[in-house]
């Protein structure tokens, strides 16, 4: 299946030509052993070099991506912990494959990930047929990671029970992983150089007090922040919507004043406070800069697809009420009581629709 | 090219720079000019002297004047590794003339937007700051300070030289309007000091100043700079060295930008000058030891495994940034990376981190020399506290005051006058009465900031009457419409003995007292002025007539105020108190306040009857016509049933029984009747009044309580211990629950119990 037809391709398909331009521009510079850019290249493939042709992709202080790509180079693992929609998952996919070229060594972590969908598993035929073998051996991202010298993604690692999220200990510390079916030379899987881990924790729903002592200590922690300015958030919005919007064949996109409109409603609901300083009720969902894309976006396609030429403010009003509502019952009255007060005798012609929109809408 | 001008050796700097402190020495000692100019404050020219005394750095040159809105002061630190600083010490060594070149802040503190003279606002605030940062790949301008100029320890200075020009050029807009109107004028200052010095000798003169202004002042000074004349001196202007810190320069903890990290820059000079310590190895890991030692110490485990991780994760930082060797945002961040296990939010603090930007900050502090001349306030003040046997010793001790005394009346005032200065080191611990005196005890402890908080308060006199009536005169005029705070301000200068200013204050209070439509200040007020009259006899000073003619008009204004059908909303307690304040005034002072009991009775009245009188304000009008004689038991009892509902009900009882607390004995049928309303109650309306009932009786002792309980109960009920209720275990238990959660929400907001 080409490219093309995928739903989402991963961050190394997507942007393939800018990994083998910044592979080439580095030549033989000194790197990590295993990685297949220099340190510098990685930091403008997420960060972003427009005169050099990079698109900017993640949105965030450089020293912060800059800690999180040494930490990456040591003998530690990265975890990055923030509130939902943070960009963790995008973040850690955009370092996998800067340096590994592969972004698809991923262990999605819950309730029901087991040792099994870590490791390795077995093709059981085989193994009843020849006995543990190197070739009835299933190997899980974990084994692939380890032998192939890349980095491994683990995605929402505090959802999975303590005692899962401890078999990483050895792996970390010894960089070694026991097969002890397996004889011989099969028994120990050493760590080819270029092989780490990447975790990712959410701090909403279980946070990272579900964490070994132990395992925290193999991990350098770096904190995923939302996006504080309004024009960068407003940018990274309006570039991904436009993605989604292509990618789907809809025509229209969102203004920029609507976008503005759209990015200070998230950010102000997020923080607790109005751009001149007023204090407004927070919401206990996550304002997230994704949510906001994934708002902007279903206000696009619902104008489309719904008949009308262009998307206004009840269109995306209508959504943002969709994401208030995924949270505790009081967001919904916390939305209307914001977008009552603090959004009344705003300038702008965006603003006042809002406002009217609410209007129109009701309760 | 404007003569001579080919004879300037410019020298831009970023102010507290080690490298460019290195550096300016170098070039001093190399060239020895004959001529040495530095961006300093030009007042304080013919003072240079007293910089080459035996101080003990950080140090501060404290500039301070009045403008029509309020007086401004601002800073020029120097520490050690200041290029200024160094500038000034090889100067002097090489017999060069030092001067200082830069306007008098008299002069720029009224559009100044900055009092940390040293701050590097100009380039902080460049707006070609931002495509810079991208360029060099760093996000603040302190990084890429730090890249360009301080992480190589052998920059020589033809590529200083080079990279600052550029970064001055670049971050100097090309358009002159973008250029503010102070930094104008200040180059045009310096400009033409310049251009003078170099008319005056022959040889080489180095200028040494801020890179943003260095471009301009060339371009000035090659073009032949006009003359500027020195700006005339303000009148309260003022300006004396004090001594400064670390804590005070750091960026990071003060509201004023400057350079972050100051202990760190203060290791990188030790290291680089070869300054003999006994402390080994890069700046970078003294640093880290202290941080861990201080981590430690706080009980946080650092193991040998975390500290690998930190440092590995720092060197790779410093590689991947290019610094070669690790710089002070390599180490914050390898921190951050290897030791912060948990989440960081934005604008709140994190243990380790705080830990780490206090070792960055260092804990230097500066002492002026003995022989560094103190400004004649200073000298005045030690001589007053060391006539008084009150100077700061080591050992923190307590002073009793007996203020019959005039011995002790006179110590005591000056450690009041030291409290309106707010001078550190004296406290006043209590009042009380003893032996047909007021003692006051004054805990006298050892603060280390004292000196540098008595030069600033230099500023306002030369001697400590004079400063005290000054900083008097200065927060009377900044009150609006506050009477109570102005007559607290009278109050300080009777009690400071400064009665020259009393006069002013006094018209203060008037105008204020007159103005103030706010029930509860004017009662206040009152309050405070009462108390000056009545106790004069012990201060001395105010027993003059002033003080009652004020009394007089603050009692009209709180009866005024308290009269109903006024504007003034009388609020529940402030009214109660005034009621109270009012009262005590016509008690204590007949003679003062003059007006007639008759108006009292009737403006109480009115306040007792008027509908929207709130309860509490009710029941103390109802109270203090009680007291006056002037309201039956019966009208208590009738107004007591009128204010039955459960809501207003403790509020009433509260205002009845602050006033007339007597009444209860006197009149037991009240009591009694307040038992059969409350036995009348459905239960939540007995739980809706059960606070305020709580609160009104807590007007009473626990005896009185007693006696109450005894009067309702009869004495022989009141004497068993009370049953104790049948409890289901259960609802104990859900209780409990719900309490624990409570204190842990209480510790984890940090409301009660965090350390």
């Amino acid at each position: 299946m080409s490219d093309e037809r995928r739903q989402r391709p991963p961050a190394e398909a997507l942007y393939a030509e800018e990994l083998a331009a910044l592979a080439e521009q580095d030549g033989d510079g000194a790197r990590p052993e295993g990685w297949r850019l220099t340190p510098q290249s990685v930091m403008r493939f997420v960060i972003g070099d427009p005169k050099a042709g990079v698109q900017p992709k993640f949105v965030g202080t450089r020293a912060f991506v800059e800690r999180c790509v040494v930490a990456l180079a040591t003998n530690r693992g990265l975890m990055l912990i923030g509130e939902p929609g943070t960009a963790k998952s995008y973040l850690s996919e955009l370092l996998a494959a800067a340096i590994s070229g592969d972004s698809t060594l991923t262990i999605q972590g819950s309730a029901a990930t087991t040792d099994d969908a870590i490791k390795y598993s077995w093709n059981y035929a085989l193994l009843l047929a020849e006995g543990p073998s190197a070739r009835s051996l299933v190997p899980a991202p974990l084994h692939r990671g380890m032998t192939g010298g890349q980095i491994v993604r683990f995605e929402e690692i505090t959802r999975c029970p303590i005692e899962v999220q401890d078999s990483l200990l050895s792996v970390l510390s010894d960089r070694v992983l026991i097969v002890p079916e397996l004889e011989d030379d099969g028994r120990t899987v050493f760590a080819r150089k270029g092989f780490n881990v990447i975790g990712t924790a959410n701090l909403r729903d279980r946070g990272t007090n579900e964490m070994s002592a132990a395992l925290k200590r193999r991990f350098n922690f770096e904190t995923v922040m939302p996006i504080a300015d309004v024009r960068d958030e407003m940018a990274l919005v309006g570039r991904e919507t436009d993605r989604l919007l292509a990618d789907a064949n809809v025509p229209l996109r969102l203004d920029e004043d609507l976008t503005e409109v759209l990015v200070t409603t998230f950010q102000e609901l997020r923080s607790g406070q109005t751009a001149a300083g007023k204090a407004v009720e927070p919401l206990t969902t996550a304002m997230s800069t994704a949510e906001a894309v994934s708002v902007a976006f279903a206000a696009a396609s619902q104008a489309h697809w719904f008949g009308s030429d262009a998307v206004n403010a009840e269109h995306v009003l209508q959504h943002v009420v969709g994401t208030a509502s995924k949270g505790e019952p009081e967001d919904l009255k916390r939305l209307r009581h914001y977008l009552e007060n603090a959004t009344r005798g705003r300038r702008g012609s965006a603003w006042k629709d809002l406002h009217a929109a609410h209007r129109r809408l009701g309760d | 090219m404007a003569h001579g001008a080919e004879r300037v050796q410019w020298f831009g700097v970023r102010h507290h720079s080690p490298a460019a402190a290195r550096l300016v020495a170098a070039l001093i000692a190399d060239r020895r000019p004959d001529a040495v100019l530095i961006e300093g404050p030009y007042d304080f020219d013919d003072r240079l002297d007293e910089l080459a005394l035996d101080h003990v750095l950080p140090i501060a040159i404290y500039s301070s004047v009045v403008l029509p809105d309020g007086r401004r002061a601002a800073y020029h630190p120097f520490c050690v590794y200041s290029p200024e600083w160094q500038a000034l010490v090889r100067g002097r060594e090489v017999g060069a003339r030092v001067r200082f070149i830069d306007l008098p802040w008299s002069a720029i503190a009224g559009e100044a937007e900055s009092a940390h003279r040293y701050g590097d606002r100009e380039l902080r605030g460049a707006p070609g700051l931002n495509a810079l940062l991208e360029r060099l790949g760093v996000d603040t301008f302190d990084d890429a300070w730090d890249r360009l100029v301080e992480v190589d320890p052998d920059l020589d200075l033809a590529t200083y030289r080079a990279r600052v020009e550029a970064l001055g050029g670049e971050l100097r807009p090309d358009d002159p309007e973008l250029v503010s109107d102070e930094d104008h004028r200040r180059e045009a200052f310096m400009a033409a000091r310049v251009a003078e010095t170099l008319r005056e000798v022959d040889g080489e003169v180095v200028v040494v100043c801020g890179a943003f202004h260095t471009p301009a002042l060339r371009a000035l000074v090659e073009a032949g700079a006009p003359d500027v004349e020195a700006p005339v001196p303000r009148d309260g202007q003022t300006i004396a060295l004090t001594p400064y810190d670390y804590a005070s320069l750091d960026g990071l903890s003060g509201y004023d930008a400057g350079m972050p990290n100051p202990g760190f820059y203060d290791e990188v000079w030790r290291a680089r000058a070869g300054v003999a310590d006994g402390r080994e190895g890069a700046p970078a890991d003294r640093a880290l030891g202290t941080v861990v030692a201080d981590l430690r110490k706080a009980g946080v485990t650092i193991s040998p495994a975390d500290l690998i991780a930190t440092r590995t994760t720092a060197g790779g930082l410093a590689a991947l940034r290019g610094h070669a060797e690790v710089w002070r945002r390599d180490l914050v961040d390898g921190v951050t990376g290897a030791l912060v296990k948990d989440e960081i939010a934005l604008g709140v603090s994190h243990p380790v981190l705080d830990a780490v930007h206090r070792a960055l900050r260092g804990s230097a502090r500066g002492r002026l020399a003995e022989a560094a001349p103190r400004p004649p306030f200073v000298v005045d003040l030690n001589a007053r506290l060391e006539a008084a046997g009150l100077l700061q010793e080591a050992r923190p001790r307590t002073v009793d005051l007996p203020l019959r005394e005039p011995d002790a009346l006179e110590r005591s005032r000056v450690l009041h006058a030291v409290r309106i200065l707010d001078l550190p080191g004296y406290r006043r611990r209590d009042v009380h009465a003893a032996e047909a005196s007021i003692v006051e005890r004054w805990e006298v402890r050892r603060e280390i900031t004292f000196e540098g908080q008595a030069i600033e308060a230099a500023a306002y006199g030369t001697t400590l009457a004079d400063a005290v009536s000054a900083r008097l005169v200065e927060r009377a005029a900044a009150l609006e419409a506050d009477a109570a705070a102005a007559a607290e301000l009278l109050g300080a200068a009777v009690r400071a003995g400064v009665s020259e200013v009393a006069g002013t204050l006094a018209v203060r209070v008037h105008e204020l007292v007159a103005a103030d439509g706010d029930v509860g200040r004017a009662g206040e007020a009152l309050g405070i002025l009462l108390a000056l009259y009545r106790y004069d006899r012990v201060l001395g000073a105010a027993g003059r007539a002033d003080v009652g003619a004020l009394l007089a008009s603050a009692y009209d204004r709180t009866l005024w105020l308290l009269d109903p059908g006024g504007q003034a909303t009388v609020e529940e307690d402030a009214g109660a108190a005034a009621v109270a304040a009012v009262l005590e005034a016509w008690e204590r002072a007949p003679e003062a306040v003059g007006a007639g009991r008759e108006r009292l009775e009737e403006v109480l009245g009115r306040l007792g009857d008027a509908e929207a009188t709130p309860a509490g304000v009710r029941g103390a009008a109802l109270g203090a016509l009680w007291v006056l004689d002037a309201a039956t038991g019966d009208e208590l009892l009738a107004a007591m049933e009128r204010t039955a509902g459960p809501a207003v009900l403790g509020d009433f009882l509260h205002g009845l029984f602050r006033l007339a607390r007597d009444v209860v004995d006197r009149r037991p049928e009240l009591l009694r009747a307040l038992d059969r309303l409350v036995a009348g109650y459905a239960d939540t309306a007995f739980l809706e009044a059960a606070p305020g009932l709580r609160r009104a009786f807590s007007v009473f002792t626990p005896r009185e309580k007693d006696e109450l309980a005894r009067a309702i109960l009869g004495r022989a009920e009141a004497a068993k211990p009370m049953a104790l209720r049948e409890v289901d275990v259960e609802a104990v238990e859900r209780m409990m629950e719900i309490e624990a959660a409570l204190a842990e929400a209480v510790e984890r907001y940090g409301v009660r119990g965090a350390a």
